[in-house]
């Protein structure tokens, strides 16, 4: 138990409790500031993992952005501002479903259920293989969880003591790690947008990766350049359309007033 | 300073150690904003009177009426703590303090000195630029809870003008980044230590316009004169904060001129050196750490008072602006923002990425 335990604890309880009130109350403008709470939250969470530059992107784009822009929708819809919401029949169903198949896939990624069907080797080691899983971290929790990879052969055979092994080499990686400080991340994040995953490049040892697991030779050189193009021009697309939709009413207004 | 601080007992209870030295830390923070506060009160009542050749207060305390400003606040503290029947009372209870809150969370990540930051983050100045941003909740709030339409008006008013200049304001910040090729404010500090043409702010002519962009949008994104329209405190009803009176509409004007100080070290440290002087004397007379440990402390303080002073000279220079130009209609306020800010910086960064692609190093 130390600070760094208990503000994560302080900042999992009010994500969770902000998300609950957000599910319960019926008054849009708390609704908005509850979620303002919950995502903050979320930021706390995400700068005590040591994520500084995600968690400024979390403020940065959910709640200092698309937040304000909700609580413009709230703003603008007067009758909505100060009164109620209540939800149909039809909104709760759709929503339940929303939810649980959310809160599954996070199941799922998190390791925490295991599908049959889904190889178990990824369930436990939700980002490629062990040992590129924390590989800008630390030496011991990578040397673990490549020895650990190194046994994945026999994977049918002892399942649950590989499972049990690499648990335990994460959690080692992991205590490592919280007394460590943390690397910067951004530089990181910043090339792996330009193309290079700079982690994988130093993690990666390829000699310990079996032949026919797939998910631990995926090559270092491919960072995140084609989604990031692919979103650039999604946004250029938006824009251009904002930009012609204002344009559009803009005309329309000038005839109007002409015919006037 | 901290190491020596946390070994003066057994290793079980360093924690506890830390944590004083933590909230000392805080507490010192958090006094020398609110200082800052008070002392900005009165200067700017004294600006304005010498600006409209008034002599401004003089009544209260002594020569130049420095007591000014805790009159104010025990005036403040004795008025009615009012709360509209209309009003949400949690969330018009909850507004004053979201933005003096999310005001104070920046100097989480804004070094005073080399090394003098609570947390030396790798992406400080982004991550200053998007908790500064979280202030605008505190306006929005205000508004939509007070259950006046006065207010309502008011607060959309003024989110608008602080969501628009987040824009300029965040270009002009990605271009000294860029310059320096770091975000780490520390490490952006220290590259300009020495003479001050080691400034950022005379790195390279496009970085000079830049400056002026960023107080401008500086001056605009705190929601002050000349573009104080939502607000308006004389002519409209004060906008967003017209239902509020007391220590709350206090805690509104404190959150104003904490972000202004934490706009200004922002813009000190990208631009002017930060805690580096204009002359290199903490060098000159061994005030370094290379020399000893107690010694780089004293300069750090000489530094961090440095600092200090700069940005209490741009807030000045804000003052002397607002009590200089005439206050901006709200659509001139946008089209300042979008038709002018934003295409001179956007220009200044193209500009100063060829300046960095041809004079290199």
């Amino acid at each position: 138990m130390n600070w760094h335990t208990i503000f994560f604890l302080i900042g999992a309880f009010a994500a969770c409790a902000a998300a609950v009130g957000m599910v319960f109350s019926r008054n849009m403008t708390r609704m908005a500031m509850l979620l303002v709470g919950s995502l903050g939250s979320v930021a706390l969470l995400f700068f005590l993992a040591g994520a500084d530059f995600v968690g400024a992107l979390q403020l940065m784009v959910y709640v200092g952005g698309t937040l304000v822009l909700i609580i413009f929708g709230v703003m603008m819809t007067a009758s909505g501002a100060r009164g109620g919401l209540a939800a149909r029949c039809m909104n709760g169903m759709l929503a339940t479903l929303a939810g649980s198949s959310l809160l599954l896939l996070l199941l799922i990624v998190s390791g925490v259920l295991c599908p049959m069907n889904i190889d178990s080797a990824y369930c436990e080691a939700p980002v490629g293989c062990g040992g590129c899983e924390r590989g800008d971290f630390g030496e011991g929790g990578d040397s673990a969880a490549n020895s650990t990879n190194g046994t994945a052969v026999a994977s049918t055979v002892d399942a649950e003591t590989r499972a049990a092994q690499l648990v335990a080499a994460k959690r080692e990686s992991m205590r490592e790690n919280s007394e460590k400080p943390f690397p910067p991340t951004s530089g990181a994040l910043g090339s792996a947008l330009a193309g290079v995953r700079t982690d994988t490049l130093a993690g990666v040892d390829h000699e310990h990766c079996d032949a026919a697991d797939e998910t631990c030779h995926h090559t270092p050189g491919t960072g995140y350049m084609l989604p990031f193009e692919i979103v650039s021009v999604h946004l250029v697309v938006v824009l251009l359309a904002a930009a012609y939709l204002a344009r559009a009413k803009k005309v329309r207004a000038e005839k109007q007033s002409t015919t006037v | 300073m901290k190491t020596w601080f946390v070994e003066l007992v057994p290793p079980g209870w360093q924690w506890v150690m830390e944590t004083i030295w933590a909230v000392v830390i805080a507490v010192i923070v958090i006094a020398i904003a609110l200082l800052s506060v008070a002392i900005f009160n009165w200067l700017e009542r004294k600006i304005a009177g010498r600006t409209q050749d008034r002599l401004g207060p003089h009544r209260v305390g002594g020569r130049f009426g420095w007591l000014q400003s805790p009159a104010d606040g025990i005036k403040l503290l004795c008025k009615e703590d009012l709360v509209p029947t209309e009003a949400d009372p949690i969330l018009f209870r909850l507004a004053p303090y979201l933005g003096l809150t999310a005001a104070f969370t920046v100097f989480f990540v804004v070094p005073f000195a080399d090394g003098w930051a609570a947390q030396q983050v790798n992406s400080a100045a982004f991550m200053a630029l998007a908790i500064l941003g979280m202030d605008v909740f505190g306006t929005v709030l205000a508004g939509l809870s007070s259950g006046s339409k006065y207010s309502l008006l008011g607060g959309m008013r003024a989110a608008a003008q602080m969501v628009s200049y987040e824009v300029p304001l965040g270009m002009c910040v990605v271009i000294p980044v860029m310059c320096f090729g770091t975000m780490d404010l520390n490490v952006i500090g220290e590259a300009q230590s020495g003479w001050f043409w080691h400034w950022g702010i005379f790195a390279n002519p496009f970085m000079f316009v830049t400056f002026f962009v960023f107080l401008v949008c500086a001056t605009a994104g705190c929601n002050r004169a000349p573009f104080d329209m939502a607000e308006a405190e004389s002519e409209l009803v004060a906008g967003f904060m017209t239902e509020y009176s007391g220590f709350r509409w206090a805690a509104f004007f404190m959150g104003e001129y904490t972000s202004m100080v934490v706009i200004c070290g922002l813009g000190s440290i990208l631009f002017l050196g930060g805690w580096n002087g204009p002359i290199p004397w903490t060098e000159w007379v061994w005030l370094s750490e290379h020399v000893h440990p107690a010694l780089g402390w004293i300069g750090n303080c000489c530094g961090a008072i440095g600092f200090l002073a700069k940005i209490y000279i741009l807030i000045a220079i804000m003052m002397w602006a607002r009590w200089s130009l005439p206050r901006l209609r709200v659509d001139q306020v946008m089209t300042m923002c979008l038709k002018y800010c934003f295409p001179i910086t956007a220009a200044m960064f193209l500009g100063a990425m060829l300046w960095m692609a041809a004079f290199p190093g």
